[in-house]
């Protein structure tokens, strides 16, 4: 296949296959109203149409926002560590993590809002000048956590954007709209295809993977440290950071299994989206699955060998308590599918592979639930016990958020050459 | 190509090239111009400091208060109170620390009146024959009633039990009036005598059946003087001057709860051991183990006291025990001016033969022989301070107005006469009882003129209004009947017994949010009431809480929620009164069932029904593990080892110049609280902490900063008042992310309230989980409830945290007037369980509390450091 070939290929696959995407558009947008809906329910009255109650103050809005992070990891990172690492497989897939991990940190980025009690002062969690001198409040995690995200969210987007320039250029020469060929001609900023450009370009990618690659680190260390900070049974742990960090890039690699699969099938793309890149991925999720495995023994074991009554009290809980049937769910999700993998001939069967994967992105749900859940609902004081139960607007805003995700990643299928066009042919190249 | 670089190159270009075009002049003007517009921004007056609102210095003071000594009608006797007043309109009940009964605290129900006062559902236009009338036409139609027979014999009243002289005085005349007219009184509480006690001289105290520490009338004084008693044991470390308490029960009382011993048997049950105990002091031998084993405390100055429902004898068998046993109550001569029985004037009424019924007491006619008598009643005149089932039936309502608008006196037993001073305007045309009865005597004198007149001629008047109380007056002292045979009772399979609601009563305080709110002891339920059976019952019966079941019993089947608790017998069916209203307003209706009718009824069959109904309740788990978070002890109570403070990498900051004022601290008595709730209530009245209604407590979202956690061992219970720690190592303080809770000079731990978003992780990071968060608007209550709340305190929004700020707002109106500060919670105790002050005073209580071998701090070993602390529980021998 010549090189422009694949450049017209790659640039109108998404009018190529718009049926397939706006087919789509109707269960998508069913669930983005629904989160509108909800979330305006839920503006209008407080969040008291929420589970969430004393002392379970944190709910569905904490461990959703945990998780999209967490699938947020996946995309940077395949396209900043993998990159630096020099892993040129990732090439194909790299636009379509990137821009599954930019809606996943964007929904992500909803919910600390909306957890808010008085979400229209959000910004005062951000450091700016004030005539009452006020600024944050340092020590708290939270605004570590809002740093952390803003700028994981920024860099994703600038990493995302920068690396898309070329692509929006051979777009901009490919189209025949006109339309299309202004919009696509302002995004890629002039673009010219000098070799001054791709050398500028390419220092511009490395330098910003070496900016990413911390963050991918650090952003859901930070998050863990909204939980390993406060000083209860169960969140206050010192592994929490590389517990969090592999949880996510392991939900995160289910997540970019998931849409490849569909995608491969959906639009023909077996020479591009190759047996070899699933493989690949499918050998990340075991890595992160097993040092997830790891984290969990370890955590269950400092606590044996602490034998501190409120841990213990609290890990009885897990295990035994009312809500035990999720923790077992937890690993049998989490721990237990995710060893079929080790055989090849199943890692190899994408139907399996489709199935771990999705197991996986229920079991980090999961995970976080009984993190959050469990800690909260055994307190110090046995007086203060209480369950918590998520309402129907909990559940309304967390499956919305699946449409609002969907919708972005439509979009990108749509407009954007969401296969790297360059970075395609220059793997070809080689 | 050249020429179109050029073209670029001046585009390019352009601004620097025009810049230079400026000429020296006008570039000195320029910068003449802009240099003086520089200077003249910086211009302004010299900055002054002016002074927050929130730092009020005593010349700016804006809110004064005044205090007027009242009186609350506490079943139908005195509770001297004091009613803070801003503007003109009540705002806060306290206790009158000059009166007998109350001694500066007072009950849950006084603290909560003002939510009756303000209750939006209150009646507010009187009805004549239907037609909305003016206060007048009421007046006008009181003053001209002629029944139909001269004499009266077609006319009932039907009175409330209120042990007021003018009113006795008012209905004796009336009598004579009409001397064949019905009078007769529905009140559940109503007593032919009343026997107090004084348990400070009292050894040993052993009560069948009667609560001392709840419902009484005064519980405050009785719990007041037998803690007294202990407290001295304590305090002197003599484990030989401990008194002691032990119960036989057949509910859970509060007595029970802090007894030294306790019993659980069937109603039956417990007026035989009371026989046992006779026949054991008349030298007879019994079989009864437990009554044996308390009888020698008991002969050391020892004290029974029997319910008086238990048992028409009851009140003899007491005072026949009691001449064994070297003490005894006083009794009080306590009867209504009545002329017949509740049972006859039902028969009379139903025979037709009453045509006008004055009801002045609608709230107890609630039950289905009231109701079907008073159908045949064709004129009914109704005074009520809300709807219900007797309302919506008649056709003349004049609604009553409330205790706090209306004068009035009310007396103790003892014959200590309070006067109740209106503290407000009557918000709607309404009359007092007073008035009302005036009235229909032809009388057209005002209120206050009744009682001026009355009691300028027998004392100083204005004294009496100052001081509350009306001294000299002296009360009929009786003696109860003596018998000296008396019968056992059977016990059969089932027995129900109903009790007045801890918070709401007979139902007397059933429109009352915050008193329907407030968690009951040992149920912790709110908003409704339940069946209580034993564990035993319960698995027998194959039930679980909130499960429903069928009672069925002569008087009809009752089917009610169950509640499992180890506090009650086998056999026993413990509910409480007060709910069920069917015509009430949202407050009080249709919560929980109407129970009041089954009280004693023999059962015939108990079984489990299809459906659940959830309770609302405050706390689920009652039971304490391996790390109790109540701690007790014995006589005497020696010094824990000091502990060595843990190693530590960041050294203690020291106390900066500005901490060198008072430093707040609060230490609660674990061996003296009874777990009444009163400090829960007078919280709320104080910090305007709204109710949040029977869905939000099921959702676990009460508001309540002040908990009374109850913990439950079998038959010994445990209270623990729980507010904010005011840990001087906040864990909330480090993770807020706004600022929003941060660390005062007196060592408060203080909530800001406009600065907090709502992150809620602030309570996460709790251990105590003291923090409320407003999920909902709970603060925007229906008018007029608002005009009840401090102007004091902040009124928080949805999405706020909130919690216990130690009355921050007493303790800056203490230090702006040099006022010894006390915390709302603190002024209300009767047993005077909690102490707050300033730990850097040597002489205070609190500092000497804090030194007590029996101090400890809850969680210690979080490392929280909190400044509030407990003193550990002592009972007395088992």
């Amino acid at each position: 296949m010549s090189s422009l070939s694949l450049d017209t290929r790659l640039t109108e696959l998404g009018y190529e296959r718009r049926w397939t995407l706006y087919k789509l558009l109707v269960p998508v947008f069913f669930l983005m109203s629904m989160f509108l809906f909800a979330t305006f329910i839920l503006l209008k009255t407080g969040i008291g149409v929420w589970g969430v109650n004393i002392p379970v103050a944190w709910g569905f809005a904490i461990i959703n926002f945990v998780w999209w992070v967490g699938i947020g990891h996946a995309g940077t990172f395949i396209s900043a560590i993998l990159l630096l690492m020099r892993q040129d497989w990732r090439n194909s897939i790299n636009r379509l993590a990137e821009s599954m991990t930019l809606f996943a940190v964007a929904c992500a980025g909803l919910f600390p809002l909306l957890h808010l009690g008085r979400p229209w002062y959000f910004y005062w969690l951000l450091p700016y000048p004030n005539d009452m001198n006020l600024f944050p409040q340092y020590r708290s995690p939270l605004v570590w956590d809002a740093f952390a995200v803003m700028t994981y969210a920024s860099v994703s987007l600038l990493f995302w954007y920068i690396g898309l320039i070329p692509d929006l250029a051979a777009a901009r020469d490919k189209t025949k709209s006109k339309i299309k060929s202004v919009i696509f001609g302002i995004m890629s900023l002039g673009w010219s295809g000098t070799a001054s450009e791709w050398a500028g370009w390419k220092r511009l990618t490395w330098l910003l993977a070496l900016l990413a690659t911390p963050l991918v680190i650090s952003v859901h260390s930070i998050v863990s440290l909204d939980f390993a900070v406060a000083k209860l049974p169960g969140w206050h742990s010192p592994f929490f950071p590389p517990y969090f960090v592999s949880g996510a890039i392991y939900s995160g690699f289910a997540m970019v299994i998931v849409i490849l699969l569909w995608l491969r099938k959906e639009f023909s793309l077996e020479d591009l989206i190759t047996d070899l890149h699933l493989e690949k991925c499918a050998r990340y999720l075991m890595i992160s699955g097993t040092f997830l495995c790891y984290c969990y023994a370890l955590e269950f074991f400092t606590v044996w060998l602490g034998q501190e009554h409120y841990e213990m009290k609290n890990i009885k809980h897990e295990f035994m308590g009312p809500k035990a049937v999720l923790f077992w769910l937890m690993i049998f999700c989490n721990v237990v599918s995710m060893q079929v993998l080790w055989v090849k001939k199943w890692r190899k069967n994408h139907k399996i592979l489709f199935a771990v994967s999705l197991c996986v992105l229920l079991g980090m749900w999961l995970e976080r639930y009984v993190i959050v859940v469990t800690t909260l609902s055994d307190t110090f004081l046995p007086a203060m016990k209480a369950g918590y139960r998520g309402t129907r607007w909990d559940w309304a805003i967390l499956v919305g958020t699946f449409g609002v995700f969907a919708f972005g990643m439509i979009c990108v299928l749509r407009f954007l050459p969401f296969i790297p066009i360059s970075e395609i042919k220059e793997e070809r190249h080689k | 190509m050249s020429q179109m670089m050029d073209e670029n190159l001046s585009r390019e270009f352009e601004g620097p090239a025009e810049l230079s075009a400026l000429d020296r002049r006008e570039f000195l003007r320029y910068l003449g111009l802009f240099s003086s517009m520089t200077l003249l921004a910086h211009c302004s007056r010299k900055p002054a400091n002016i002074i927050p609102f929130v730092n009020e210095q005593k010349e700016f003071a804006v809110h004064n208060y005044e205090y007027y000594a009242s009186a609350f009608p506490s079943r139908g006797f005195a509770q001297g109170v004091l009613v803070k007043s801003y503007q003109g309109r009540p705002v806060k009940i306290e206790g009158n620390p000059d009166h007998p009964w109350s001694r500066g605290a007072t009950s849950a129900q006084a603290q909560a009146a003002l939510y009756e006062l303000y209750h939006p559902g209150r009646l507010t236009t009187p009805l004549i024959n239907g037609k909305k009338a003016k206060l007048e036409d009421v007046r006008g139609v009181l003053l001209s009633f002629r029944p139909q027979d001269a004499k009266g014999s077609d006319v009932a009243f039907i009175i409330p039990a209120l042990h007021s002289p003018t009113m006795t005085e008012l209905l004796t005349e009336l009598r004579k009036k009409y001397p064949e007219a019905s009078f007769v009184s529905p009140s559940p509480w109503k007593s032919d005598s009343f026997t107090t006690y004084d348990l400070e001289a009292v050894n040993s105290l052993l009560t069948f059946d009667e609560d001392l520490f709840s419902g009484r009338p005064d519980y405050l004084i009785l719990s007041r003087a037998f803690m007294k008693r202990r407290k001295m044991a304590i305090d002197t470390n003599s484990p030989h001057l401990l008194n002691h308490l032990y119960v036989v029960s057949s509910s859970p009382t509060l007595a029970g709860a802090k007894s030294d011993d306790q019993l659980f048997v069937s109603r039956g049950a417990v007026w035989n051991s009371a026989l046992d105990l006779l026949d054991e002091l008349e030298g007879k031998k019994t079989s009864n183990t437990q009554i044996q084993k308390w009888l020698p405390e008991l002969k050391k100055s020892g004290l029974v006291v029997i319910d008086r429902s238990l048992h028409p004898d009851a009140g003899a068998l007491e005072a026949l025990i009691n001449s064994h046993l070297g003490h005894s109550g006083k009794s009080w001569d306590t009867r209504l001016p009545e002329n017949t029985t509740v049972t006859e004037l039902q028969a009379k009424m139903k025979a037709g033969a009453i045509h006008t019924a004055f009801i002045l007491e609608a709230e107890f006619t609630l039950d289905s022989d009231w109701q079907s008598a008073l159908e045949k009643v064709p004129v009914k005149i109704t005074h009520s301070l809300f709807p219900n089932e007797t309302t919506a039936k008649s056709t003349t309502i004049i609604p009553a107005s409330h205790w706090l608008e209306a004068w009035g006196d009310i007396a103790t037993p003892q014959g200590l006469i309070t006067i109740q001073q209106p503290l407000i305007e009557p918000l709607y045309p309404s009359l007092g009882i007073h008035r009302f009865l005036s009235l229909l005597l032809g009388d057209k004198r005002e209120e206050q003129e009744i009682f001026e007149s009355k009691w300028r001629a027998k004392t100083n008047w204005e004294e009496a209004l100052k001081k509350g109380v009306v001294s000299g007056e002296i009360a009929k002292s009786t003696t109860l009947p003596s018998k000296k045979i008396f019968t056992r009772l059977p016990v059969s399979r089932w027995e129900i017994l109903v009790r007045p609601d801890p918070s709401i009563g007979f139902g007397e305080h059933a429109e009352n949010p915050v008193l329907q709110e407030l968690p009951r002891p040992f149920t912790r339920l709110t908003w409704s009431n339940a069946l209580l059976l034993s564990e035993n019952e319960a698995d027998h019966l194959k039930v679980k809480n909130e499960d429903l079941i069928r009672v069925k019993t002569e008087n009809g089947t009752l089917e009610g929620p169950v509640l499992i608790t180890s506090m009650v017998s086998d056999g026993m069916i413990i509910t409480y009164s007060g709910f069920g209203k069917k015509k009430g307003t949202q407050i009080s209706g249709n919560r929980g069932f109407f129970a009041d009718s089954f009280n004693g009824a023999k059962v015939t069959t108990v079984e489990k029904i299809r459906g659940k109904k959830r309770f609302a309740r405050v706390q689920l788990s009652m039971h304490m593990d391996d790390h109790p978070p109540v701690k007790t002890a014995t006589l005497p109570v020696m010094k824990p080892p000091q502990k060595a403070t843990p190693a530590s990498f960041y050294p203690e900051h020291p106390i900066p110049a500005q901490e060198q004022g008072p430093q707040w601290g609060m230490t609660i008595d674990l061996t003296t609280c009874i777990g009444c709730e009163a400090c829960v209530a007078a919280c709320q009245t104080e910090n305007n902490i709204p109710f949040v209604g029977e869905d939000q407590v099921k959702k676990h979202r009460y508001l309540h900063w002040l908990r009374i956690d109850n913990y439950i061992d079998e038959k010994t219970v445990f209270f623990q008042p729980v507010p904010c720690m005011h840990c001087e190592k906040a864990p909330c303080e480090v993770v807020c992310p706004v600022n929003a809770t941060v660390h005062g000079n007196g060592g408060l731990n203080e909530m800001v309230y406009n600065r907090c978003v709502g992150t809620r992780y602030c309570s996460n990071n709790c251990p105590y989980k003291v923090r409320r968060f407003n999920f909902r608007s709970y603060s925007a209550v229906p008018k007029p409830w608002n005009m009840g709340f401090n102007p004091d305190v902040s009124v928080r929004d949805r999405g706020v945290m909130e919690k216990c700020t130690f009355c921050v707002q007493r303790i800056k109106s203490g230090e702006r007037y040099g006022e010894t500060v006390k915390t709302a919670c603190q002024t209300v105790c009767p047993t005077e369980a909690i102490v707050f002050g300033d730990l850097r005073d040597e002489k205070s209580i609190v500092a000497e509390n804090k030194k007590s071998p029996r101090n400890y701090d809850l969680l210690e070993e979080e490392g929280t450091r909190p400044r509030t602390s407990y003193l550990k529980v002592i009972r007395g021998n088992a």
